[in-house]
C-alpha cells in the first residue's frame, strides 16, 4: 500500500509546499476560504442551536422531536454523501485522466481501487465535517452535555463516514458495471436519476411525517417505561441504516432510553458491513469492469461502445461566430459528464431545499408577515447562493479556459467583447432556465400576491444576470490562461473575490426582498409604492454591477494578453 | 484599408515586447513577401515564440507594429486577423468536439460559408486521409492528428499569411513530407508563410530566407547562399551555420 500512499501524499504535498514557501498571496487566499467556511459553520450552529432551543421549549414532545430531527437529518446527509460519492466516483474510478498511466504502471487493480476510493472520499466527504461538527455542537449545548458526549458524537460521526463511504464505493461499483456499455454521459445521468429516483421514494414514504405521524409524536404515552413516541420514530426509521447512528447520537446527547442492543451493535457493524462489502465485492466488480471501460481511452473504444459522436455541421443551433463559440460550450459541458453531474448535483440541491419548502409543516406560519419575509428573503438568499457555486464553478473559469485554445479564438477575428456579452446572456438564459421554475416553485409555496410573486421573479432574473456578469467580469480581470483545472482556478483569489462580491450582492438583494414583503402586508394599499421601492433598489444596485463588470471588461479586453 | 499589391504578407516594424521591464524581443523589423517562406530559427528563449504572439495577436507590442497584407494589427485586428492562419506549436483542440466538428467551429470563425467549408474541410480531409477519424472525439487522437486538425484548421478560409510554430513535431515522417508539400504548394499560389523551428533541415529544405533572433534580436537574415557567404562555408548546411552564427560548436 506503499504506492497507493505515495499517490495519495502527492495531493497534500502542493500544501505543504505553500506552507514552506510562505508565498503571501496564496497563503491569504488559503486563509480567507478557511475563514468563509468557519463563519459558515458558525452559522449552522447558531441556526441548529436556536432550532433545539425552540424545540426544547415546547416541553414534553422535545425529546421525540429532537429524534425525529435527528433521524431526517442523518437520512438528508446520508442521501446526499451517497448520490454525490456515486456521481463523482463513477469519473474518478473509471474515467480520470491518470488512469491509463497507473494501468500501464504495476500498480495492481486492487491498488488502484483503494487509491479512487480514497480520493473519492476525500472529495465527496467534506460535508460531512461541514454539517456535522456544528449539528453536534448545537445538540452537546442545548442538551448541557459535558467534553464525553463530543467524544462519542465524533466516533458516531466518523462510523457515518464510513457507512457512508462503503455504501457509496458498493453503488458506485454496481452502477459502473450495470452501465459499462454505454457512454458515461449516459451511465452517470442513468445512475444519478436511478438513485435520486429511489431516494425521492424512499424520503417520502418514511422521512415526511403526515398529520397523523405528528398526532403520534406528541403522544404523551410511556408504556413498557418507554415514550410512545420514541418507539413510533424508531419503528418508522429502523430500516435505514443512518437510523443506530442516529438514535445513538440521540441516546448519548439525552441520555435516554432509546435505541436496542441490536441498534447499538448495528451502530459499529452496518459501517463495518459496509466497507466490507465494498472492499470484497465492490473491488471483484472494479477489478472485472475497468479493464473493458479503460480501452474506451485508446482510439479503438471498448467494444459496443460509441466513440464517434460528433458528426457533420457545426454550429447547429445557433450561427456566426459568436454563436459557434456559445453552442461549443453548451456542447462541451453536455458532452463531459463530470461537469454535467456537477451541474446537475448543484440543480439537485436547489431541488432538494425547494422540497423541503414544501414539505416542511408551515401552513399555519404563514399567516405572519414576518415569517413569511423571512423565508421569502431567505429563500433568495439561498437560489443566490445555488447561483454563486453554479458561477464559481462554471461561469468564472471560463474565460482562463479559453486560454487552452487561445491559439484558433485569439488569432481568429472574432470581438472578444462580443465573445464576453454573447456568454452572459448565454449562462444567464441556462441558469434562468434551469434555476427559474424551481425557485418559482419555492416562492409559490410562501405567497400568492401577483404582485410579490412578479417581485420575486424580477429579483431572480436580477440575481442571475448579476451573478454571471460578476463572475464573468472577474474571471476576465484576473485570467489565468495557463491553468486547465476549472475547480482549481474556482479556488484562487480570483475565485475568492468573485465568492466575497457575490454573496455581498446576494445578501443585499435577500435584504430587499424582505422588506418589500414587510411592506406589502404592511401597507395594505392599491398601490404599494413601498414595494417598488425596494425592488428598484435592487434593479439601480443589479444595473450597476452589470455596467460596472461589463465597463471593466471592455476595458481588460483591449489589454489583454494570453500568457 | 484594402491590402495594396505592393504590400508584403507580413511586415514587423521594429516590434518590441518586454515582460516586467525585460526585453523578450527589441526593435525586430523583417518582411515575409507574397510567395515567400521565411524561416525564423534561433535558440530556446531566443524570443521566437513571443513574435509569433505578437502576430497572432496573442500578445500586445510594447513598441512597434505588426502589418499584415498592409493592415495594422493593432488599429485593424479583426480585418488583419482574417487573412492570418496560425499553427501553433501544441495544438489545443476542443476535446469534446469532433474533428470535424473543430474544422467547422475553425470555418465560422474566420467566417467562411456552410457550403464552401463543407466542401474545403472534405479535400483537407482527404491531405492526410483522416477521414475515418473525423467524426470521434478529439479526446481519442494522438498527438500528430491534432497536430493534423490544426495545420487544416489554419488553411481552411484560405489565408495569405502562414503563422507556424513548430509543424512537423509528432508527425510521422509521411505526413511531414505532406506537410512540406502543402506548405509549398501554398508559397506558390502567392501565401506567405513565417515558420520558426528548430528543425533545421526542414526549413533548409522549404525556406526562401532564414532569420537567426538571439536574445530577442534579429541578428542576421537572408537566403541560404548569403548566409553561406558570410560565414564563409560555402557548402555548409544551414545546422552547420546556426551553429558558426550562434557560437555552438562552430565548426
Amino acid at each position: 500500500m506503499t504506492a497507493v500512499l505515495t499517490l495519495l501524499l502527492r495531493h497534500g504535498r502542493a500544501l505543504a509546499k505553500l506552507m514552506r514557501d510562505r508565498e503571501g498571496a496564496k497563503l491569504a487566499v488559503i486563509g480567507v476560504f478557511v475563514l468563509l467556511f468557519g463563519l459558515v459553520m458558525i452559522a449552522e450552529y447558531a441556526v441548529f442551536r436556536r432550532g433545539l432551543a425552540e424545540v426544547l421549549d415546547m416541553g414534553a414532545p422535545a425529546g421525540a422531536l429532537t429524534l425525529y430531527i435527528l433521524e431526517s437529518f442523518s437520512i438528508l446527509v446520508l442521501v446526499i454523501a451517497v448520490i454525490s460519492f456515486v456521481v463523482t466516483g463513477l469519473w474518478t474510478f473509471y474515467r480520470s485522466s491518470d488512469t491509463p498511466f497507473l494501468l500501464a504502471t504495476p500498480l495492481s487493480l486492487t491498488q488502484l481501487f483503494w487509491l479512487r476510493a480514497a480520493e473519492t472520499f476525500a472529495l465527496t466527504s467534506w460535508p460531512f465535517v461541514i454539517l456535522g461538527i456544528p449539528a453536534i455542537l448545537a445538540l452537546g449545548s442545548a442538551y448541557r452535555q459535558s467534553a464525553g458526549f463530543y467524544g462519542r458524537a465524533l466516533v458516531i460521526l466518523i462510523l457515518f463516514m464510513a457507512l457512508a463511504g462503503g455504501t457509496g464505493i458498493l453503488l458506485t461499483m454496481l452502477a459502473g458495471a450495470a452501465f459499462r456499455r454505454y457512454r458515461a454521459r449516459t451511465g452517470i445521468l442513468l445512475a444519478t436519476a436511478i438513485l435520486v429516483g429511489g431516494f425521492a421514494f424512499l424520503v417520502g414514504r418514511h422521512v415526511i411525517p403526515s398529520a397523523g405521524d405528528f398526532y403520534l409524536i406528541f403522544e404523551p404515552g410511556i408504556p413498557n417505561g418507554k415514550p410512545a413516541s420514541l418507539k413510533f420514530i424508531e419503528k418508522r426509521f429502523w430500516l435505514w441504516p443512518s437510523h443506530p447512528l442516529a438514535v445513538s447520537l440521540y441516546a448519548s446527547a439525552t441520555e435516554s432510553s432509546a435505541g436496542s442492543e441490536a441498534s447499538r451493535a448495528a451502530v459499529w457493524l452496518l459501517p463495518g458491513a459496509a466497507l466490507a462489502a465494498a472492499g470484497t465485492l465492490g473491488r471483484r466488480l472494479f477489478r472485472i469492469t475497468l479493464p473493458g471501460m479503460a480501452e474506451g481511452f485508446g482510439f479503438s473504444g471498448a467494444p459496443g461502445s460509441r466513440a464517434a459522436a460528433g458528426v457533420g455541421v457545426f454550429p447547429r443551433f445557433l450561427s456566426g461566430p459568436i454563436g459557434a463559440l456559445v453552442e461549443r460550450d453548451l456542447v462541451g459541458l453536455g458532452r463531459s459528464p463530470q461537469e454535467l453531474g456537477r451541474a446537475a448535483f448543484i440543480a439537485f440541491l436547489l431541488v432538494l431545499y425547494t422540497a423541503i419548502l414544501f414539505v416542511a409543516p408551515i401552513s399555519e406560519l404563514l399567516d405572519k408577515p414576518e415569517t413569511v419575509a423571512r423565508l421569502l428573503s431567505l429563500d433568495l438568499v439561498a437560489v443566490g447562493y445555488f447561483l454563486t457555486a453554479f458561477g464559481l464553478r462554471f461561469v468564472f473559469p471560463s474565460v482562463s479556459l479559453e486560454g487552452r485554445g487561445a491559439w484558433i479564438l485569439f488569432a481568429s477575428p472574432v470581438p472578444i467583447f462580443g465573445l464576453f456579452l454573447a456568454k452572459l446572456f448565454a449562462y444567464s438564459a441556462v441558469l434562468l432556465v434551469v434555476v427559474g421554475p424551481i425557485a418559482l416553485a419555492g416562492a409559490l409555496r410562501l405567497i400568492s400576491s401577483p404582485l410579490l410573486l412578479g417581485a420575486f421573479a424580477l429579483l431572480l432574473a436580477l440575481l442571475t444576470v448579476t451573478t454571471v456578469a460578476a463572475c464573468l467580469a472577474v474571471g476576465l480581470l484576473w485570467p489565468n490562461f495557463k491553468e486547465t483545472n476549472a475547480e482549481r482556478l474556482a479556488t484562487n483569489s480570483g475565485g475568492l473575490a468573485t465568492i466575497i462580491l457575490c454573496l455581498g450582492y446576494v445578501a443585499v438583494v435577500g435584504w430587499l426582498g424582505r422588506q418589500s414583503v414587510l411592506t406589502f402586508f404592511g401597507m395594505e394599499a392599491a398601490l404599494p409604492y413601498s414595494v417598488v421601492l425596494y425592488v428598484g433598489g435592487a434593479v439601480v444596485l443589479s444595473a450597476a454591477i452589470v455596467a460596472g463588470a461589463t465597463a471593466a471588461a471592455r476595458r481588460r479586453i483591449k489589454r489583454l494578453e494570453i500568457v | 484599408m484594402p491590402p495594396a499589391d505592393a504590400d508584403p504578407r507580413l511586415r514587423l516594424d521594429q516590434l518590441s515586447k518586454q515582460f516586467g521591464g525585460r526585453p523578450a524581443v527589441e526593435d525586430l523589423s523583417l518582411e515575409v513577401g507574397r510567395g515567400e517562406m521565411y524561416g525564423l530559427i534561433g535558440p530556446n528563449g531566443s524570443g521566437k515564440t513571443t513574435t509569433v504572439k505578437m502576430i497572432t495577436g496573442l500578445y500586445q507590442p510594447t513598441a512597434g507594429r505588426v502589418l499584415i497584407d498592409g493592415i495594422d494589427l493593432r488599429a485593424h485586428p479583426e480585418q488583419a486577423k482574417r487573412l492570418l492562419g496560425y499553427i501553433p506549436d501544441e495544438p489545443f483542440i476542443y476535446e469534446k468536439m469532433s474533428g470535424r466538428e473543430f474544422l467547422h467551429l475553425a470555418g465560422e470563425l474566420f467566417g467562411v460559408a456552410v457550403p464552401e467549408r463543407t466542401r474545403r474541410i472534405e479535400e483537407l480531409l482527404d491531405l492526410y486521409t483522416l477521414g475515418a477519424i473525423a467524426d470521434i472525439y478529439v479526446e481519442n487522437y494522438s498527438r500528430g492528428n491534432r497536430q493534423k486538425f490544426a495545420i487544416l484548421a489554419s488553411l481552411l478560409h484560405s489565408p495569405r499569411l502562414l503563422i507556424v510554430d513548430e509543424p512537423i513535431v509528432g508527425l510521422d515522417p509521411e505526413s511531414a513530407i505532406k506537410t512540406r508539400d502543402l506548405l509549398k504548394a501554398f508559397a506558390e499560389s502567392g501565401g506567405g508563410a513565417l515558420i520558426c523551428t528548430h528543425s533545421l533541415s526542414f526549413a533548409e529544405q522549404v525556406c526562401h530566407r532564414v532569420g537567426l533572433l538571439k536574445e530577442g534580436r534579429l541578428i542576421l537574415e537572408g537566403d541560404l547562399p548569403t548566409l553561406r557567404g558570410l560565414a564563409g562555408l560555402p557548402n555548409a548546411s544551414l545546422e552547420a551555420l546556426y551553429l558558426r552564427f550562434t557560437d555552438r560548436h562552430a565548426p
